[in-house]
């Protein structure tokens, strides 16, 4: 009788997915990488990406699957990319899985985009980590002008650090001998809730606006102690305790476009501001992070025959530990991107800290063999003292190029 | 009765040469144009050489009042598929909005890019939105001559666009033929030289007549040589729209 409903079932579950006639897409990547140093060979990977859909009448399935071999460590690696369905409700979509979900406006730096982890351990290479989350998204005027985000992702996901050749040096205080890093427990209690508002409003030439507020934790964990590697011999050696600190993120962001008359036609402006409240608002305990505030705004314009350029200005500041001063970071950016003709496509990105005088170049080209065949050559160059931002990868500057089919 | 031939010719001549630029253009604009449109177009970017690239995409447009909206869908390559573009054009304002699957954002985008390149071809932005008519009341417009094309008269018309009127050519001269009153031929001119040609291959009538709409159209850029055919495919005329398809939540679903 089980074996009769088993049956039925899955008759039934591979009909309704034969009928929904699933979609495959994917892309086959290799590329190599030379280190500007030394032109030693730092990067040698192949990829297979394979996404599939499935549409159905108010409901959508999505899945990913990552095949990647990295020929320099002799690695292959199966991951589970974002893995999700959708409800689509009258006025609301809501949907349940892995999934990356976006926020703010800005593209170079975002204080606001911070509901998934982050895959740092190349940073020329970061990407967001899809997690565990149920996301609703509530439409409530028919021409959609404004939208309200839920998000609630139960279990925490850290952030992966930079490692290998990019991790930053670090130092053990006196005595410690090991690290043990903390995570939060698996319980309803450590999730991470969002919400978020936008409103499209017909000023100058559109103005869309939004705030949101996010109750999560920081992404990387930070010191929150020493403690005796054997707790019956408390006078040492000692380990390093690590844990993740809490931190609500209120935030709000625009983008406006414009025209200055007579100077220039079609800006957009876009800005995102973001405060983060802890538990420790005045730096009085060194074991709990402390607040800090982040803004950016950018000014994009598509130059006459020209490119596209966006420039970008970012302005940081970190509550520190008393009696230390307050850290202020500033940022200045240029992204361009100019498509010269059907084919080739040049692009470049330049950030610079203006208070440490450390920066990163990334100059790259495009070039489209055939449909759906492109080859990409780009390079990497950092600049700056050694305990710097971005000088610390100096020696990390790289050159590369990639060939990707997609399907 | 020679006399009297001689004379009515002399009359249609002088009626036909009587016409004006502007009116010309009313003509061509006087055409009534669908309430809404759904279809998908297909464009081959072809190189000096001949080399051929191909994109795809779904259009949806729908006109009310003074209100016009417009979403691309983009279907193929695949490393652009899932890509939508929204205009929704009302009052004199036009909002731009371009959704990236990659980055999973619907950003507004500049205005100054709907001068650019729209999928690296030979049209921008300003074309294919344009694909349904220029807006008249911002040129002024010169009949410059008339000519003969296998036995239709054509109007040779140029359209200058008025002081204040933000438009991407400096002039376009358009040839009009005086049995359709759909373009043939559209020069567009930048800075007083000659800078791209559009050619209506084909037009077709759709609901029985009532729309007379170009079906194959070939741009050619005469700077680089550069020309882009684009063709309209299974095209619905005048079928409900729901306003949801203009929506940022349409242009996330794929």
């Amino acid at each position: 009788m089980k074996r009769t409903r088993l049956f039925t079932l899955l008759l039934a579950l591979t009909a309704a997915l034969a009928l929904a006639q699933p979609e495959f897409s994917g892309s086959f990547q290799t590329g190599f990488g030379l280190r500007t140093q030394d032109l030693a060979l730092a990067l040698d990977r192949t990829r297979f990406d394979l996404g599939v859909r499935y549409d159905l009448a108010d409901a959508a399935f999505t899945g990913e699957l990552r095949f990647a071999y990295d020929a320099l460590t002799r690695t292959p690696e199966f991951t589970l990319g974002e893995a999700y369905a959708t409800l689509f409700l009258p006025s609301v979509d809501l949907s349940a899985g892995r999934e990356v979900v976006a926020w703010g406006r800005l593209d170079l730096l975002s204080p606001l985009d911070v509901l998934n982890p982050r895959d740092l351990s190349r940073p020329l290479d970061q990407a967001k980590l899809p997690v565990g989350m149920v996301h609703a998204t509530a439409y409530p005027d028919a021409e959609g002008r404004y939208q309200l985000e839920a998000v609630w992702i139960p279990l925490f996901t850290p952030s992966k650090p930079p490692a290998g050749a990019w991790a930053p040096p670090q130092t053990l205080p006196p005595g410690v001998t090991q690290v043990r890093v903390e995570e939060p427990p698996a319980e309803l209690s450590s999730g991470t809730f969002g919400l978020r508002a936008t409103a499209s409003l017909d000023v100058l030439e559109g103005l869309d606006l939004g705030g949101q507020v996010v109750y999560g934790y920081f992404p990387f964990p930070s010191p929150q102690g020493v403690e005796p590697v054997d707790p019956a011999q408390p006078a040492g050696p000692f380990r390093l305790v690590l844990g993740y600190d809490r931190r609500t993120l209120v935030g709000a962001d625009f983008a406006l476009a414009f025209s200055i008359p007579d100077v220039a036609e079609g800006l957009v402006l876009r800005g995102e501001a973001a405060y983060a409240l802890t538990a420790d608002p005045d730096g009085a305990d060194p074991n709990v992070q402390n607040p800090y505030a982040e803004g950016g705004l950018a000014l994009e314009y598509a130059w006459s025959g020209g490119p596209t350029t966006v420039l970008v200005y970012d302005l940081r500041w970190a509550k520190a530990d008393a009696p230390a001063a307050d850290v202020w970071t500033q940022t200045l950016g240029l992204m361009a991107r100019y498509e010269y003709d059907e084919r080739l496509t040049l692009q470049g990105a330049w950030l610079h800290t203006i208070s440490d005088g450390s920066g990163l170049v990334r100059p790259g080209l495009e070039y489209a063999f055939a449909d759906g065949v492109t080859g990409r050559l780009s390079a990497a160059f950092f600049y700056g003292a050694d305990a710097t931002r971005f000088g610390v990868w100096r020696n990390n500057g790289e050159l590369r190029t990639e060939l990707e089919y997609s399907f | 009765m020679r006399k009297v031939l001689t004379t009515a010719l002399l009359l249609s001549v002088s009626l036909a040469l009587a016409i004006s630029g502007e009116e010309v253009m009313q003509k061509v604009d006087a055409h009534p144009s669908p309430a809404s449109m759904e279809g998908t177009m297909v464009m081959q970017l072809i190189g000096k050489q001949g080399k051929v690239l191909t994109r795809e995409i779904r259009v949806w447009s729908k006109k009310s009042g003074d209100e016009e909206k417009m979403l691309i869908k983009f279907l193929a390559p695949a490393d652009v598929k899932g890509t939508a573009f929204l205009t929704i054009k009302k009052g004199g304002k036009e909002e731009m909005k371009l959704y990236l699957p990659a980055l999973k954002r619907v950003r507004r985008i500049a205005g100054s890019q709907k001068k650019g390149s729209f999928m690296g071809s030979d049209f921008s932005y300003d074309d294919i939105s344009n694909l349904s008519g220029l807006d008249i009341a911002d040129y002024t417009h010169e009949l410059l001559r008339t000519e003969n094309e296998g036995g239709v008269e054509v109007y040779v018309v140029e359209s200058t666009p008025k002081p204040g009127v933000d438009s991407s050519y400096s002039k376009q001269i358009a040839w009009v033929p005086a049995d359709t009153f759909v373009p043939r031929r559209i020069e567009f001119y930048k800075k007083g030289k000659l800078y791209k040609v559009l050619t209506n291959r084909e037009v077709k009538p759709f609901a029985d007549g009532k729309y007379l709409i170009p079906t194959l159209l070939e741009m050619e850029n005469v700077t680089t040589g550069h020309k882009t055919v684009l063709e309209q495919k299974d095209l619905q005329i005048d079928v409900p729209i729901d306003d949801a398809v203009f929506t940022e939540r349409f242009m996330k679903k794929r």
